[in-house]
């Protein structure tokens, strides 16, 4: 489904962040990234999309294939239809409702009609609970409900990887469990999905598989139950000693 | 008598009749002006070569010259050497001026009205796919003309105030009237108060609405 390759990402010249970078996601696969803060998490999600434009790699999805090195706008246009991205802060159109919010990407992306898009968008928002919210705008919603609309915004959209970028990382603590509970839903139903998380105990139980990202590079690799108990690993098992003790 | 009472009254219906022509020039270079500043505002949001360069001359040029400086220019210079403008009307030169004037100075207020949008929702667009012109028109800038509204309406009083000079090349407005009426009756400070009483009463009148139009966008979103 998702192949990278050898995807590099350097900022102006300084420290590479991203140093080649190979990962391979399955159809359904749900993978949790984790590691220290400041080692690339969210520039690889963001090189995956090109939001941040790698200096170099391959990345390979779901039939199409773009080297970053010289990738063409359009090459970038068709590989971000492919993914979908759930933002740290949310990130929903402020000038649209939560209906309009979700209807959006099958309206300028897919070109659906309105009443097919309305339709569909009134089902994914029941789906996260929140269809007696469908005309408030992102001012009036919390944060927790604001980016469950992110997460049904996402699912609009025909991408086949679904990104999520820290979603509970700017959420208070007692509406970290509700966004918890859709990505559960949502891993359940077979969508393959990109986690970057500091929420262990939550990617323990949803991930398949956890990479571990150190310095720009995957340290470790495996699944939950290897990287977290059997890690041959020193650096990994402290890293994760210390953020479970938290 | 020092003060006409009879000529007083008489001038409101005979300046008012011109009050058509006013509103016409302030709308159409209201009109002229939410274009062509979008335009330059959208053109130095993304620094468009060339044409960033060209609207940064224009807007230096347009802020650095007084409005009847820039109207003398488009109705009586300009045509000296582009006979091809000799054609134009009074009414062309007056709303294109105004138009210019007011866009050298509103493309800024838009520009930061882009700039506040946040980039987030904007990298929203971009990874859903959308292409700059979509995440353009559907995202940015509905939320960039609600944070202008304010501004806008301000930059319309002044378009109202600077239809005025319409009557320098030889608009019958609201002002040319008056003026006329003083040169016929010498009755200079009957005319000139019965025109700043309308053009007060019409700029509290947009200022009102302007206010009804404000309250209305802040709860918008």
């Amino acid at each position: 489904m998702l192949k990278i390759s050898q995807l590099r990402k350097t900022f102006n010249n300084t420290m590479p962040v991203l140093k080649g970078i190979d990962l391979t996601l399955e159809q359904g696969e749900v993978m949790a990234v984790i590691g220290p803060s400041g080692t690339g998490k969210s520039t690889l999600l963001r090189c995956i999309n090109f939001l941040e434009r790698p200096d170099s790699g391959v990345i390979k999805i779901d039939g199409i294939k773009v080297n970053a090195s010289r990738a063409k706008n359009s090459e970038i246009y068709k590989l971000r239809r492919k993914t979908s991205m759930v933002f740290q802060n949310y990130n929903l159109f402020k000038n649209m409702t939560a209906l309009e919010n979700v209807m959006e990407p099958m309206i300028t992306i897919q070109k659906l009609d309105r009443k097919t898009a309305e339709e569909r968008a009134h089902d994914l928002l029941s789906k996260v609970g929140l269809s007696d919210k469908s005309g408030f705008y992102p001012r009036k919603m919390s944060g927790g409900q604001q980016q469950r609309v992110g997460i049904a915004r996402a699912l609009a959209s025909d991408a086949k990887v679904i990104l999520f970028d820290e979603p509970t990382s700017s959420l208070d603590p007692e509406l970290i469990g509700e966004v918890l509970d859709v990505i559960r839903r949502v891993a359940k139903a077979n969508i393959t999905m990109l986690i970057v998380t500091h929420e262990m105990k939550f990617a323990r139980e949803i991930a398949d598989t956890m990479i571990f990202l150190e310095d720009g590079v995957v340290a470790g690799k495996g699944t939950p139950e290897e990287i977290f108990e059997h890690s041959g690993n020193e650096r990994i098992r402290r890293f994760v000693n210390r953020v479970m003790e938290a | 008598m020092l003060f006409d009472i009879n000529n007083f009254t008489s001038l409101f219906p005979i300046v008012l009749s011109a009050l058509g022509l006013t509103s016409e020039i302030a709308v159409w270079s209201l009109i002229g002006t939410l274009i062509l500043s979008v335009i330059i505002a959208i053109t130095r949001y993304y620094r468009v070569p060339v044409m960033t360069q060209f609207f940064d001359v224009f807007i230096t040029i347009f802020r650095a010259t007084p409005l009847v400086v820039e109207l003398f220019m488009i109705f009586f210079a300009l045509p000296c050497i582009f006979p091809a403008l000799r054609a134009m009307t009074p009414f062309q030169a007056t709303v294109l001026s105004l138009i210019f004037n007011t866009s050298a100075f509103m493309a800024e207020s838009f520009r930061a009205a882009l700039e506040s949008v946040d980039k987030g929702q904007i990298e929203a667009c971009y990874s859903l796919g959308m292409t700059k012109r979509q995440a353009m028109t559907r995202v940015i800038l509905p939320q960039a003309f609600v944070v202008a509204v304010p501004s806008i309406g301000n930059h319309f009083i002044g378009i109202i105030k600077g239809t005025a000079l319409g009557f320098t090349v030889g608009l019958a407005d609201v002002m040319g009237t008056a003026k006329m009426e003083a040169a016929l009756s010498l009755r200079f400070f009957e005319a000139y108060l019965c025109v700043t009483i309308v053009y007060v009463a019409i700029v509290l009148a947009v200022e009102f609405l302007l206010r009804l139009i404000e309250r209305k966008m802040q709860n918008l979103y």
